[in-house]
């Protein structure tokens, strides 16, 4: 790495001066807080130029998009499980609310499951109960497994992942058994299939059962997007093949095929620039110019539009995509890196430093 | 090169050593000599580099000429005591034309071999010893063992060549160079150096004589015993080898160390020799047999290069060899052979208790039980503050603290309790599930058996040992330990039980 850095002298001088700064404040370089890093490494623009906010205004924290789901989650943190139990109820026919609201409460649950005791307490063989009860065992599982590679992943993580993924597959089949137009165990089940290995018939069969209950699941669509990829039980193929299926079925789905490249990034590069990825982008991008910024999903459409755009040069476009997020540095791609702020800042500074300099392909006229 | 021309060169090399530590010698004492009366304050001086150099060098002279004088391994056996065994080793002697043995020696290990005490690197002989394995003796067929031994013989019995035989002993000797030297000290460091730099040499000229010698040794077995008795020899050696590792590793060493030994050991080596649970990975290292490690200055061609050679000599036996076990060869053959294992442990073997296999086998496993149980029982008694036993374990598990009984860490630095406690029971209950076990065993409700593998089984007669449903509802979320305990006041397991060691 550092003899690396002698062929790229201008990466040097930035090393040096973060050395100088870390002598300064007297710590180690990689224990440098983030905002310092920020100011030395991020490219110097001018974003206010081009309509975006300030460096500083950018925070990965997501503005609250489901008012009654975020005051059940304070409930729950204060102990009060009602509320929630409630919602979860009330969810019933709104897959993709349920689906989010079920995972929420799922992770709550997943570090402190007293509430949850309570209320199986309280409503004893309530099935929403054991919907969340499901996806809370999933929840559970990575939290032991962690995210380490396997081998700086210890015998007794292993083993209490596969453990619970068991587990949480046996609670989302009583699940789905009493309830049974609710795709949300479904989805559960074909979450758990990656860690459990599940293979690609048994895969399918569960990916059937979710389809029947819901075709335009959105969640289910990104957890089977992820079984396919090369990392987990499939190719780069297989995964753009499913991702197109999908964006062919559904304008919903026209930004699986730029995950579906994203993940493919360091084996198949070229994925970026094929007509196909090319095709469903300028889609999505077509489909976004008429919606906001306002859920998580929508975001996360924009984010992964911005990052096919700047691999396609298109910087003037990429940077109407940043105009559009605003501060909200949230969803992905930049969730998948340890500095998600630091990601969206670095991009977005390629991105305006590019259309200043007046590189890359202009946008079209719409 | 012709090889009687490279057996001289070593020859010289050989005799090169002593001039070389005697001239270096020379030289230094004649330069300090020199200066001593010419130029004293010099000479002085100087001392300060020649003692020290003259006394490393005197002592890796002393270590090359003496042997330590380490106890000669192994059970000696007289012509008296063993008279076939004898007789076949002189008839070998005869037919490879040298001298028999002076003493023969049982070993406890997978080998044999004829070794000979040497003065001046070799070039005199003092006496010569053969040493036998006795895994080899309870392994081999009668014609296996006279082409192990006529092999080793061999080695002394070059008739073309006679400074082969010096060669041979010189190689012994030359690795033994600067074996004595102290590491730390500067000079003594230096010359270790350049003795050793001069054995590579001389094993360097040697090796092609002796690569030679190993096949021509492998022709006088295959000669004495016929191809394919000398052949299968050599591929049981591996095999008796890997059976007899087995055997140490897994049954007697961890006897040991629990402070027992078997009353006898050569039934039980047979008996794992011959067990099925091993019998298809010994299978394989006979069908694919492979070079032991005998380090970098080996001799010896591969394995595989001089089966071939032997098969290819298609050689038939000489009359009057037999096919029945080797072991037919002694009179009263196991008490001989278990005193040379024994003659290989420690003095204090007399201290260790003497059971049978089988009772051996059952407590290996149970310390191996006890030592998995001891963490839950510490824990259990630090958080109750309670003396360990089975009820603290369980007090502990109704009194909520399973995720306090756990030691590993959940993946997630951000995990919460949940996650603890879940890490927990996959920890605690094969602890405690092992702990159970122990009591029930103590009882004499169960026992643990030992397969020749080293894997345990645990075997009960109490069709009541049908725990697992108690045992998970012991480390459950809302479970109890009511249903363990009720089922352990039924098999008359004491509460306070802990295993003793």
């Amino acid at each position: 790495m550092v003899l690396s850095l002698l062929f790229k002298p201008k990466e040097l001088i930035t090393v040096i001066r973060l050395m100088r700064e870390a002598k300064r404040l007297g710590v180690e370089i990689d224990e440098l807080p983030t905002d310092v890093v920020a100011s030395y490494v991020l490219p110097k623009t001018h974003p206010e130029r081009y309509g975006l906010v300030p460096d500083a205004e950018v925070t990965t924290t997501s503005p609250i998009e489901d008012l009654a789901l975020a005051a059940v989650k304070d409930d729950v943190r204060a102990g009060n499980w009602e509320n929630a139990a409630d919602l979860v109820t009330a969810t019933h026919g709104d897959w993709d609310r349920r689906q989010r609201v079920v995972w929420a409460l799922a992770d709550l649950a997943a570090k402190d499951d007293t509430w949850m005791d309570a209320w199986q307490t309280a409503r004893p063989g309530d099935p929403h109960w054991i919907v969340v009860h499901a996806m809370s065992l999933v929840a559970l599982a990575w939290d032991i497994r962690g995210s380490a590679t396997s081998s700086e992943t210890t015998r007794e993580q292993f083993e209490g992942f596969h453990r619970v993924l068991f587990e949480a597959r046996e609670a989302a089949g009583i699940a789905a058994a009493v309830l049974p137009d609710d795709p949300t165990p479904w989805n559960t089940m074909l979450t758990l299939a990656r860690g459990l290995q599940v293979d690609h018939d048994e895969f399918r069969a569960i990916w059937a059962e979710l389809m029947s209950r819901d075709p335009l699941h959105h969640n289910g669509h990104a957890q089977a997007l992820q079984y396919w990829c090369r990392k987990w039980h499939g190719s780069d193929e297989e995964a753009l093949a499913f991702a197109l299926e999908a964006a062919a079925k559904s304008p919903k789905f026209l930004s699986l095929p730029m995950r579906a490249a994203y993940e493919a990034e360091s084996t198949s590069p070229d994925m970026w620039k094929s007509p196909a990825v090319v095709g469903s982008l300028d889609a999505l991008l077509a489909r976004l110019a008429d919606e906001g910024a306002d859920t998580y999903a929508l975001r996360d459409d924009r984010g992964y539009a911005i990052y096919a755009l700047l691999e396609l040069q298109r910087f003037e476009e990429a940077v109407g995509q940043f105009r559009a997020l605003g501060a909200a540095a949230d969803a992905g791609p930049w969730d998948y890196f340890s500095e998600p702020r630091l990601k969206f800042l670095g991009l977005r500074g390629v991105a305006v430093k590019a259309v200043a300099k007046g590189k890359g392909v202009k946008a079209p006229v719409r | 090169m012709r090889v009687s021309l490279r057996a001289a060169i070593s020859v010289a090399l050989l005799v090169g050593f002593y001039v070389l530590a005697f001239g270096l010698i020379g030289g230094l004492l004649a330069l300090e000599t020199y200066a001593l009366i010419e130029r004293p304050l010099v000479g002085v001086k100087l001392a300060l580099f020649v003692v020290p150099a003259v006394y490393a060098l005197v002592k890796g002279l002393i270590s090359l000429e003496r042997r330590a004088r380490d106890e000669v391994p192994g059970i000696l056996v007289t012509p008296e005591e063993q008279p076939a065994l004898w007789d076949l080793v002189r008839r070998l002697a005869a037919d490879a034309g040298t001298c028999p043995p002076d003493e023969i020696r049982i070993l406890a290990a997978v080998n044999a071999g004829v070794a000979e005490d040497t003065r001046f690197l070799g070039l005199h002989v003092l006496r010569r010893r053969m040493f036998i394995g006795a895994p080899l003796l309870t392994s081999l067929t009668e014609k296996q063992l006279i082409a192990v031994l006529a092999h080793e013989l061999g080695h002394y019995a070059n008739k073309d060549t006679r400074l082969d035989g010096l060669v041979v002993s010189g190689r012994e000797a030359v690795l033994r160079a600067g074996s004595r030297m102290n590491a730390e000290k500067w000079f003594q460091r230096m010359i270790a150096k350049l003795f050793r730099g001069y054995a590579k040499l001389y094993l360097l000229v040697s090796q092609a004589i002796s690569r030679r010698q190993e096949f021509a040794a492998d022709r006088l077995a295959a000669t004495l015993a016929g191809s394919s008795a000398a052949a299968s020899a050599l591929r049981e050696l591996p095999v008796i080898d890997a059976a007899w590792n087995l055997f140490t590793d897994r049954h007697l060493t961890v006897a040991w160390e629990l402070g027992y030994l078997p009353t006898t050991f050569f039934d039980g080596f047979a008996r794992l020799r011959t067990s099925p649970e091993l019998h298809e990975e010994l299978e394989e290292i006979r069908q694919h047999p492979h070079d032991p490690d005998r380090g970098p200055y080996d001799s010896h061609p591969p394995l595989r290069a001089r089966i071939a050679a032997i098969e290819s000599l298609g050689l038939e036996p000489e009359s009057g060899w037999g096919d029945r076990p080797a072991l037919e060869l002694l009179t009263d053959p196991m008490p001989l052979l278990d005193a040379a294992v024994l003659s290989t442990l420690v003095s204090d073997a007399a201290e260790k208790e003497r059971v049978d296999w089988a009772t051996l086998g059952h407590i290996g496993a149970r310390a191996r039980v006890v030592r998995g149980t001891k963490r839950l029982l510490e824990t259990s008694a630090v958080k109750m503050n309670q003396r360990p036993s089975l009820t603290t374990v369980l007090d502990a598990l109704d009194a909520g603290h399973l995720a306090d009984l756990g030691s590993h860490l959940p993946g997630n630095s951000g995990a919460g309790a949940r996650a603890r406690r879940e890490m927990a029971r996959g920890e605690v209950l094969p602890e405690l599930s092992a702990l159970v076990a122990l009591a029930f065993s103590d009882a004499g409700l169960a026992r643990w058996d030992l397969d020749w593998l080293g894997r345990t089984t645990f075997v009960t007669s109490s069709h009541d040992f049908d725990m697992a449903e108690h045992l998970d509802a012991a480390v459950a979320d809302h479970g109890s330990t009511e249903g363990l305990r009720a089922a352990l006041a039924v098999a008359g397991v004491a509460p306070d039980y802990r295993p003793a060691h």
